[in-house]
C-alpha cells in the first residue's frame, strides 16, 4: 500500500498530505530524498531507497516546476506498486489545477485524491488480471533489453525482476489501449510517452482526450507497422492491441534509461560529521626546512575572465530544430509572444550541448548525463522570464546545480579536527588510498609539510609494504620534512603496521598519522580486502582518496569500486567509506578539470586538496567558484590582457638579477591572440620589439618595431619567441629586457567549432536577412507578450 | 554584409514614406504608446523594488528555519514542513502586543536553506539575521552550527555592515532542549577552538573575530549578538520579534 504521498514547495512547506493513510513513517525519508538526491542533482533517477530500522521504503517523485512543486509519495518497498507513477502525475495535474501560491490548506483536495487513487488502484488490479494475457508477447520480446544490470529505464520500479517489469509496462500501456477514451487512459499514455507537460493547469479535459486519442492512433498503427506492416486495421484483437501497445512501452523505457546504482548508495555515503576521537596534547617541535608557505594557506587569486561570453552555440544549435518544424514567421511569432512553459524538446538541443561541453572538460560521461537529466528534470515546465535564451536558463540552472554539488557540505577543516583529536588525546589518523601511479606518497608529503607548517606534529607511517622502494621513497620526503617515520620494512601486514604506527604516535605525542597505502587497482581483490582491513581496523579520521585529475570516465568506476570494495569487505556493520579526494596532477590538464567534478558526484565526498605541482608548497584547495566557471566556458578561452611584470611600473632595470622580467615570463603561458601591455614613463623608456641576435646584444639601433607611447599594447599573433628590449640607453644591458615564448592556440574541440550558424548555413544564399533576424528573434524568446501588443496597438492607431 | 545594409536602407525608405503618408498627430499617439511600452517595460525591470531590508533566517538543515518563518509570516506552522531545497520569502507584519509602539510596516523575511552557497548573495542585502539553533539536537550538530556561525561572523559583508545576529535557541517546547546560556557557552568555547586553527590560515576568512589574546565571547564580535529562546512549533516568537523590531528600519 501506499505508505504517504506528500505535495509541498520547493521552500519546504507541506501543502498537502494524504490524511487518510496516515502512517507514520519510520525515519525521515522525505528529509532523506530531499537531502541526499533532490539537493545533490541526482533527481534524474527514477527512484530513491530509504532504508530505516524496521522499514525500507521507495520513494518516487515528480516536480512541478512552474509552480515549484514537488509531489512525493513513499511506499514499501517489497510491494512493488504499479500505479505510483501514474497516480503522481494525475495528482500533480489535478493538484496544479487548484494551486494557488497564497492558500496554504488544500482540504477539499482529499476528495480528488481519493478518486485519483482508485482509478490508479483499479487500473493496476485490471493489470493483474490481464498479465497472464500479456505475458507471451511482451516479456519474452523486452527481456533482452533491459538485462544490463544497474540499468533502469524510466517507467519501472527498482526492486523488480527484469521479466515483470516488462509485464508491468507492457499491460499498463495495454490497458490504455482498450479503455481508449477514457480519461485514464489518457493520462497512462501522456505518462508513457514521457509528454509530462500537463502544467498549465486549465487545460479542458476532453480536448485532451482528443489529443491522446489521435497520438493513440498514431502510436497503435506505428506499432503494427512496426512487427512487419502484417495488419493495418486497429482491430482490438488481443494480439494486435498487445503488440501496439507494447511497441510505446518499449519506446518510453528505452528512451528514459537511467543509470540508477548511485541512488540506493546514496544514503551509505551521507557522513554528517566526522567522529572525532582522543587526542595528544604533547607538542613536537620539528623544525623542517623552510620552503615557504604551502599554497594551501594562499588565497588563490582567480582572474575573473569576462563573464559575457556569448551562449550563441547551444543558442544556434536550438534553432535548427525549431525551423525544420515551423515556418521562419510562426517561429518568430512565437518566439516573441513567449513560450508558456519549457518542454523537453526545448530543452534538449541546449542540454545536448551543455553535455558536450562539459565532456569536452573530462567530466565522465555518465556524471555529464546525469547532471543534465537533473538539470531537465528541475527545469521542464518551468516559465521562461522575459528576454532569457532557453540556453542561458539551462546554463545557469547548471551552474546552481555544480556550485551546490562541489561545495562541501561537511566540514573540510581538517585542523579543526585534527586540534579536536588533540583534545581528545588521540593521534588523528590519516589513510591515503588510490590506484598506482597516482601521487599518493608525494601529496602525503605535502600535506606532511602544511600541517607542520602549522604547528601540528606529523608521524608517516610507510604501509606500503608491497611495491619496491616505497619505503625509501617515503624515508626521503620523512628527511627532508624532519619529520619521524614509522617503517617495519616489506612484506608485512600494513594493517598491522598502521596500527603499531598509530600506537607509537600515542606514545611519542605526535598529533597526526599519515598513512601511506600502496596503490592499487580497484578491481584486485586481494589488496582491496587488504585495504579494508587496515581500515577496519585502525578507524582512521579521514579516507584520502587521491585520484589523478586526469583520469577520465574511469573516475567513476574507481572511487565507486573502492566505496563498493571497502564497504562489501567489511566485517562492522558501519563500514568506513571515502571521506574526502585529493586531486592531484591538477596544473597538467589544463581546462580540464572534469575529474573534480566526477569524483565528487560519485563519491558524494569533498575535495580536500588539489595538488598541483613538484614541490612540497604546491597543494591547494578547491576553488568551487572557478572549476565552475572552467567547466562552463567554451573551449576557446578569450584573449586576455597581459600586464608586463605583472604590475604597473615593472618596465625598469631589475633590482635584482633574481627578478627580472624573465623570471616572470617563465612563470606565466602565452598564447596566441594574448595581449601584453607595457606601462611605462614615455619620456625615459620605450619598447623595441627586436630579433635574437639584437637583444642578446642589447642592440638598439634597428628595431622590428618602436613603441614609446608610455601605454604598449602588443598583440602576439603568432606563435614562437618574441624580443623585446628597452630603448633606453644603457638599460637593456642591465637587463631590462623580456623575451617570451608565445604557445601555438589550442584547439580543444567544443568551443569554437561549430560557429558557422546552422541557421544560415541551411537558408540559401539571397536571403541572409531574414535568417539573421530570425537568429535574432529566435534568440530572445520573450515571456511577456504584452510588449509586443503594445507596439502593435499603437502602430494600428497610426 | 552589404545585403544586410542594402536591406536596412530600403526599410528605412520604407518607413520614411510611410510616416509621410500619415497624419501627425496618429503619428503622434504611435509614438506616444510606443514610449509609454518600453518606459513600462524598463521600469518592470529596472525599478523592481531593491530588497535590502531583509531579516535573513539561516542555520544548518533541521533547526526549524522554515517552520519559524512560517510561524511569523502566516502564524500558523501549517502541515509541517520537510526540507527546504529554495529560500522562502515573504513578509510578515509582527503582531505582538508591542505592535503599537514599534513598527507596523511589513518586514521582509528570507529564510534560506541551511548550508546552502545562496546565503552570501544574500548577506549583503540583510538588515538583521536570525542563526537558528537547534536548542535539542544540540550536542550532536554544534560543531557544524558554530563553523557555520563563525563563517557568517567573519564574512565581509556580514562585518562590514555589522549586520546584528541573534542567536536563536529554537524548540524549546521540547523537555530536552537546552538553555540559551548553555548553548551560548558552547558555541562560544567551539568558536575560540575555530579562531585558533583558522587563524592558522590566515587568509582564508575575510576578517578575524574577536579580541586578540582573549577567550571569545560572543560580545568581542563586531556584530551584534543577542540570544533569543523561541518554538516555531507552538509559536512562541516574542523575542524573535522583539529582534526583528529592534533592528528592521522600515
Amino acid at each position: 500500500m501506499l505508505e504517504q504521498l506528500l505535495i509541498f514547495t520547493r521552500g519546504g512547506l507541506i501543502l498537502w498530505t494524504c490524511k487518510e493513510i496516515g502512517n507514520a513513517l519510520k525515519g525521515s525519508p522525505i528529509d532523506t530524498l530531499i537531502r541526499s538526491c533532490l539537493l545533490e542533482e541526482r533527481s534524474g533517477a527514477v527512484s530513491f531507497n530509504y532504508d530505516a530500522p524496521g522499514a525500507a521504503y521507495t520513494l518516487k517523485w515528480t516536480f512541478h516546476n512552474d509552480l515549484g512543486l514537488v509531489f512525493v509519495a513513499v511506499y514499501q518497498r517489497i510491494l512493488h506498486l504499479l500505479y505510483v507513477d501514474d497516480l503522481l502525475s494525475m495528482v500533480k495535474q489535478s493538484f496544479s489545477e487548484i494551486y494557488d501560491p497564497k492558500r496554504m490548506a488544500y482540504d477539499d483536495f482529499d476528495e480528488t485524491f481519493r478518486q485519483l487513487r482508485i482509478e490508479a488502484e483499479a487500473r493496476a488490479e485490471e493489470l493483474r488480471k490481464t498479465k497472464q494475457v500479456g505475458k507471451p508477447v511482451s516479456s519474452v520480446k523486452k527481456q533482452g533489453q533491459v538485462s544490463k544490470p544497474g540499468l533502469e529505464g524510466g517507467n519501472k520500479r527498482v526492486s523488480e525482476g527484469g521479466s515483470k517489469k516488462d509485464d508491468g509496462d507492457g499491460n499498463k500501456a495495454k490497458v490504455s489501449t482498450l479503455t481508449n477514451g477514457h480519461s485514464n487512459g489518457n493520462h497512462q499514455m501522456e505518462d508513457d510517452s514521457q509528454e509530462t507537460d500537463l502544467a498549465n493547469g486549465k487545460e479542458n479535459t476532453s480536448s485532451n482526450v482528443a489529443v491522446d486519442l489521435s497520438k493513440l492512433q498514431k502510436l497503435r498503427s506505428k506499432g503494427v507497422r512496426g512487427r512487419g506492416g502484417v495488419r493495418k486495421t486497429d482491430s482490438i484483437g488481443n494480439k494486435s492491441s498487445k503488440v501496439a501497445a507494447a511497441e510505446p512501452a518499449k519506446k518510453a523505457t528505452k528512451k528514459n534509461r537511467v543509470w540508477d546504482d548511485a541512488a540506493p548508495k546514496q544514503s551509505k555515503l551521507d557522513f554528517t560529521d566526522s567522529v572525532d576521537e582522543n587526542g595528544n596534547n604533547d607538542h613536537v617541535d620539528i623544525v623542517a626546512a623552510d620552503q615557504g608557505e604551502s599554497m594551501m594557506d594562499k588565497e588563490e587569486v582567480f582572474s575573473s575572465d569576462s563573464e559575457s561570453e556569448d551562449d550563441d552555440e547551444p543558442g544556434s544549435d536550438e534553432k535548427p530544430a525549431e525551423a525544420k518544424k515551423k515556418g521562419w514567421f510562426s517561429s518568430v511569432f512565437q518566439s516573441i509572444t513567449g513560450k508558456a512553459n519549457l518542454e523537453r524538446t526545448d530543452l534538449g538541443p541546449a542540454l545536448k550541448a551543455l553535455k558536450e561541453r562539459l565532456m569536452t572538460k573530462n567530466v565522465a560521461e555518465e556524471i555529464a548525463e546525469k547532471l543534465c537529466e537533473s538539470v531537465e528534470a528541475s527545469l521542464e515546465g518551468k516559465k521562461l522570464s522575459s528576454f532569457t535564451r532557453i540556453s542561458s536558463t539551462v546554463q545557469a540552472a547548471m551552474e546552481d546545480a555544480l556550485v551546490r554539488i562541489l561545495t562541501p557540505r561537511r566540514s573540510i577543516d581538517i585542523l579543526r579536527d585534527v586540534h579536536a583529536a588533540k583534545e581528545q588525546r588521540k593521534p588523528y589518523v590519516v589513510v591515503f588510498v588510490g590506484v598506482n601511479g597516482v601521487g599518493k606518497s608525494t601529496n602525503l608529503a605535502k600535506v606532511a609539510y602544511w600541517l607542520q607548517q602549522h604547528k601540528v606534529s606529523v608521524m608517516m607511517a610507510a604501509c606500503d609494504t608491497f611495491r619496491s622502494g616505497a619505503v625509501e621513497q617515503l624515508r626521503t620526503h620523512a628527511r627532508r620534512l624532519q619529520i619521524p617515520i614509522f617503517e617495519k620494512g616489506y612484506e608485512k601486514d600494513p594493517a598491522v603496521v598502521a596500527k603499531e604506527a598509530i600506537q607509537e604516535a600515542t606514545r611519542n605525542g605526535s598529533d597526526v598519522v599519515l598513512v601511506d597505502t600502496a596503490g592499487r587497482m580497484q578491481d584486485n581483490e586481494p589488496l582491496m580486502r587488504a585495504l579494508s582491513k587496515l581500515i577496519n581496523l585502525n578507524q582512521p579520521d579521514l579516507v584520502l582518496f587521491v585520484g589523478e585529475a586526469l583520469v577520465g570516465n574511469d573516475a567513476v568506476d574507481q572511487l565507486s569500486k573502492f566505496n563498493q570494495k571497502l564497504s562489501d569487505l567489511s566485517t562492522s556493520g558501519n563500514p568506513r567509506l571515502i571521506d574526502g579526494i585529493l586531486l592531484t596532477k591538477f596544473d597538467t590538464i589544463d581546462d580540464k578539470v572534469g575529474a573534480a567534478l566526477s569524483m565528487v558526484y560519485i563519491s558524494g565526498s569533498p575535495v580536500m586538496f588539489v595538488g598541483c605541482g613538484q614541490s612540497y608548497t604546491d597543494l591547494k584547495k578547491l576553488n568551487v567558484k572557478a572549476i565552475v566557471k572552467t567547466l562552463l566556458n567554451h573551449g576557446a578561452s578569450n584573449p586576455r590582457v597581459i600586464l608586463v611584470g605583472g604590475s604597473v611600473g615593472s618596465w625598469k632595470v631589475p633590482d635584482s638579477p633574481n627578478n627580472t622580467l624573465n623570471h616572470w615570463a617563465e612563470n606565466n603561458r602565452f598564447k596566441v591572440g594574448d595581449f601584453i601591455v607595457w606601462k611605462y614613463d614615455m619620456k625615459v623608456d620605450s619598447v623595441l620589439q627586436v630579433t635574437k641576435e639584437d637583444y642578446e646584444s642589447c642592440n638598439t639601433a634597428n628595431p622590428l618595431k618602436q613603441y614609446n607611447d608610455g601605454d604598449t599594447k602588443v598583440e602576439l599573433d603568432k606563435s614562437g619567441p618574441y624580443f623585446f628590449i628597452s630603448g633606453a640607453p644603457g638599460n637593456c644591458a642591465k637587463g631590462e629586457k623580456i623575451t617570451l615564448v608565445v604557445l601555438a592556440e589550442r584547439k580543444s574541440g567544443g568551443g569554437g567549432a561549430p560557429q558557422v550558424s546552422p541557421d544560415t548555413a541551411q537558408t540559401p544564399a539571397p536571403a541572409p536577412a531574414p535568417g539573421a533576424a530570425h537568429n535574432a528573434a529566435a534568440g530572445l524568446k520573450v515571456g511577456s507578450g504584452w510588449f509586443l501588443t503594445a507596439v502593435v496597438i499603437g502602430l494600428a492607431m497610426a | 554584409m552589404e545585403d544586410l545594409q542594402t536591406l536596412a536602407k530600403q526599410w528605412l525608405h520604407q518607413g520614411i514614406e510611410f510616416v509621410q503618408s500619415k497624419e501627425t498627430t496618429k503619428l503622434f499617439n504611435a509614438t506616444y504608446v510606443l514610449f509609454l511600452a518600453i518606459i513600462m517595460l524598463f521600469f518592470d525591470r529596472l525599478f523592481r523594488p531593491k530588497k535590502t531590508n531583509i531579516v535573513l533566517f539561516s542555520g544548518l538543515s533541521g533547526s526549524g528555519k522554515t517552520v519559524l518563518f512560517n510561524r511569523l509570516r502566516d502564524r500558523s506552522s501549517h502541515r509541517g514542513v520537510v526540507t527546504s531545497m529554495e529560500p522562502n520569502e515573504g513578509t510578515s507584519v509582527l503582531h505582538t502586543k508591542l505592535t503599537m509602539s514599534g513598527i507596523t510596516k511589513p518586514v521582509h523575511l528570507l529564510d534560506v536553506p541551511g548550508r546552502s552557497p545562496k546565503l552570501e548573495e544574500y548577506l549583503p542585502l540583510a538588515t538583521a539575521l536570525v542563526f537558528v539553533v537547534d536548542a535539542m539536537d544540540f550536542l550532536p550538530n554544534f560543531r557544524a552550527a558554530s563553523e557555520y556561525l563563525y563563517d557568517i561572523l567573519t564574512n565581509a559583508s556580514a562585518v562590514t555592515n555589522k549586520i546584528p545576529v541573534l542567536l536563536c535557541c529554537n524548540k524549546t517546547d521540547k523537555l530536552t532542549a537546552y538553555t540559551k546560556d548553555f548553548i551560548s557557552k558552547q558555541m562560544e568555547k567551539q568558536i575560540e577552538k575555530l579562531r585558533v586553527s583558522r587563524s592558522a590560515i590566515s587568509t582564508a576568512n575575510d576578517f578575524t573575530l574577536g579580541i586578540k589574546g582573549e577567550v571569545f565571547s560572543f560580545s568581542h564580535c563586531q556584530n551584534k549578538v543577542t540570544l533569543a529562546e523561541s518554538s516555531g512549533l507552538t509559536g512562541e516568537t516574542d523575542q524573535v520579534q522583539e529582534f526583528i523590531r529592534e533592528h528592521f528600519k522600515p
